[in-house]
């Protein structure tokens, strides 16, 4: 059980919109847009015009599967998911979606089989592998482009006028999550739960008609489809593109609303001030800046939204110097969102007080612990012990943290990370890597030092010709602040940039201690011999 | 050629670029240097190297595919891409 030391609990708030079970009925007349900018151009559909498309897409899943099927969605940030996804809302069928792939590997088929998926819906028709598994895969073109004939019309018509009724316990969603042993897991995301999430972030946001949010990140993520959900109910517009153009496009589309992870405001912060050299001699540096801002950026950015992982104190600073708020929170998959830096309350460092129905659990060590009023519920643990970070309906999550004076929640670390010097003084490497992080000449620190007399950092410099004793003197000072016994005695210099590609990122552009630790593991034993 | 610019002038933008986004003048570079492993930039980076190629050779990014996109490990990859395109 977890002792309870200290809680922090978000205001009870009345029920949630029935945001999910609306959406259908409200596509119907609805002049909000979904803007795709990927490579056929620029492409707007209003969600009216889509709507007939989107039941017809329905009507004929719910003709070849009924609703007690799952439906295995391989994403992609394009109309043809959305149209696809918004098919399933409206048939009541539950959906399993992963990341773009142009063939299922063995990982991906093993994912979908474990979940009762007997069908795959993506872009490309089954491969000759891919036919001897027990899935059927179906081309997005099969759905979208067959669906004339009168039985078809007759369930649209149907559809229309009644379409699948959600209850607050099925599973909207089955999400996909890479699990702390590198084992997929998956987490089945309630009707509830999502409708709650999505009237908090609204009542928190006001997002309006005026708005126009960016979403770039894959849409196989939940949270990223959450905003197209949400425009549809609460009536704002959606900027939709890839992550791979989104550099281009944001400038170009002036978006509203902005939601990327830290990483990314580290890349718009460099852009902003690269494309400031060229203009300052035309004027001030401030002022260059603040052009340059509006040419990446657009010159309607009302917030930016960033969480999973931490967020650099430079980029943080940068943003709100510029008069653009960069808002961080914090959630797990298990739970969604749980606090939330917002415009009325807003603590930089910090992830925000907690929302309403939600309640923050401190144990003595200082592990949160999360209770929320509409759980996420089931995690589907393929190959790891199901009962994982549950403690009834208590999600412990495993990060440390801590509430200050005036209620704001600050996240410093892993409960597995943290570790003891020979000295006995226990490390919470993520308080120190995060004020390395805070450097300039930084980009990532993993700190170790288990049963070790000092610390030693691995560092991936931002700049890899760094003069190699300005940076170690950069991390002696910055870690001297916090005491002798936590100064960094050495440091290993990263061969490459960490990088998702050499395993020493995760998707969320979170280091992964583990590998990382293991790739340096000689150099780290040599600081301690010499 | 592409619009007219010679490979060495394309060649010559992408090296400034990678200088800019590594933030490392004077950065080896080649033709054969592996964007991520030879110089050191990460996958989102590289995305605010290849948008900034473009503008600056007139490009729009957007004519790309994300396949093609994804197919850029390499300078000389990418300078193939650009000459198909152009």
């Amino acid at each position: 059980m977890t002792t309870t030391m200290n809680e922090m609990v978000g205001e009870p708030v009345a029920a949630a919109d029935r945001v999910i079970d609306s959406i259908t009925a409200r596509l119907r007349s609805n002049p909000h847009k979904i803007t795709v900018f990927g490579d056929k151009g620029k492409l707007e559909y209003t969600y009216q015009a889509l709507y007939p498309r989107i039941i017809a897409v329905g009507a004929l899943l719910h003709r070849l599967w009924g609703t007690e099927t799952r439906i295995g969605l391989v994403a992609e940030n394009s109309i043809d998911f959305v149209i696809i996804d918004l098919a399933c809302i409206a048939a009541g069928l539950c959906t399993v979606c992963i990341d773009q792939k142009s063939t299922l590997d063995e990982d991906a088929i093993a994912y979908f089989e474990g979940l009762s998926v007997q069908v795959v819906v993506r872009r490309e028709p089954a491969s000759a592998e891919e036919l001897k598994s027990s899935l059927r895969v179906v081309p997005y073109s099969e759905l979208l482009e067959h669906h004339e004939g009168a039985t078809i019309a007759a369930l649209s018509q149907s559809l229309s006028h009644s379409p699948y009724e959600w209850s607050d316990g099925e599973f909207l969603t089955i999400k996909q999550t890479s699990g702390s042993t590198g084992v997929p897991k998956a987490i089945g995301a309630t009707v509830g739960s999502i409708d709650d999430t999505l009237s908090l972030v609204q009542s928190m946001f006001t997002h309006n008609a005026q708005d126009r949010v960016l979403v770039f990140l894959p849409l196989y993520l939940v949270q990223q489809r959450y905003w197209i959900y949400s425009s549809i109910y609460f009536g704002f517009d959606v900027i939709l593109t890839s992550w791979k153009y989104v550099l281009s496009v944001m400038g170009a589309s002036s978006p509203t609303v902005v939601m990327g992870v830290p990483k990314f405001y580290d890349i718009l912060k460099d852009r902003i001030q690269y494309k400031a050299q060229f203009l300052a001699a035309a004027g001030s540096d401030d002022a260059a800046l603040r052009d340059a801002a509006r040419a990446v950026l657009g010159s309607n950015v009302r917030y930016m939204w960033t969480g999973s992982a931490p967020c650099s104190r430079v980029a943080l600073d940068f943003f709100w110097s510029l008069g653009v708020p960069l808002f961080e929170g914090y959630g797990t998959n298990e739970t969604d969102i749980i606090s939330k830096n917002t415009f009325a309350h807003c603590k930089l460092g910090s992830v925000g007080k907690v929302l309403p129905n939600r309640r923050v659990l401190l144990s003595a060590s200082g592990q949160i612990s999360v209770w929320r009023r509409q759980c996420v519920t089931t995690r589907y643990e393929l190959g790891e012990d199901n009962t994982g970070g549950f403690d009834g309906n208590v999600y412990v999550t495993g990060d440390l943290g801590y509430i200050d004076d005036e209620g704001y929640l600050f996240i410093n670390g892993r409960v597995g990370d943290a570790f003891v010097l020979e000295s006995g003084t226990t490390v919470h490497p993520q308080e120190i890597e995060l004020q390395l992080e805070k450097s300039d000449l930084i980009s990532f620190a993993v700190v170790y030092g288990q049963n070790r007399p000092f610390l030693v950092a691995v560092v991936d410099p931002q700049n890899r010709a760094v003069d190699r004793k300005a940076l170690e003197q950069t991390v002696y000072t910055i870690t001297s602040k916090a005491g002798s016994a936590k100064r960094v005695g050495r440091i290993v210099l990263a061969h490459e940039s960490f990088s998702e590609q050499n395993g020493c990122l995760s998707p969320q552009r979170k280091i992964v201690r583990r590998r990382i630790l293991e790739k340096y593991r000689e150099e780290i034993e040599a600081c301690y011999t010499v | 050629m592409l619009h007219g610019v010679s490979d060495e002038s394309v060649f010559a933008t992408i090296k400034t670029v990678v200088e800019v986004v590594s933030k490392n003048p004077g950065i080896r570079c080649g033709v054969d240097s592996d964007f991520l492993t030879d110089l050191g930039l990460s996958s989102l980076s590289l995305v605010m190297l290849m948008t900034e190629v473009c503008e600056r050779t007139g490009y729009n990014i957007l004519n790309f595919s994300e396949g093609d996109l994804t197919k850029v490990k390499t300078v000389q990859d990418l300078m193939v891409l650009l000459k198909a395109k152009g």
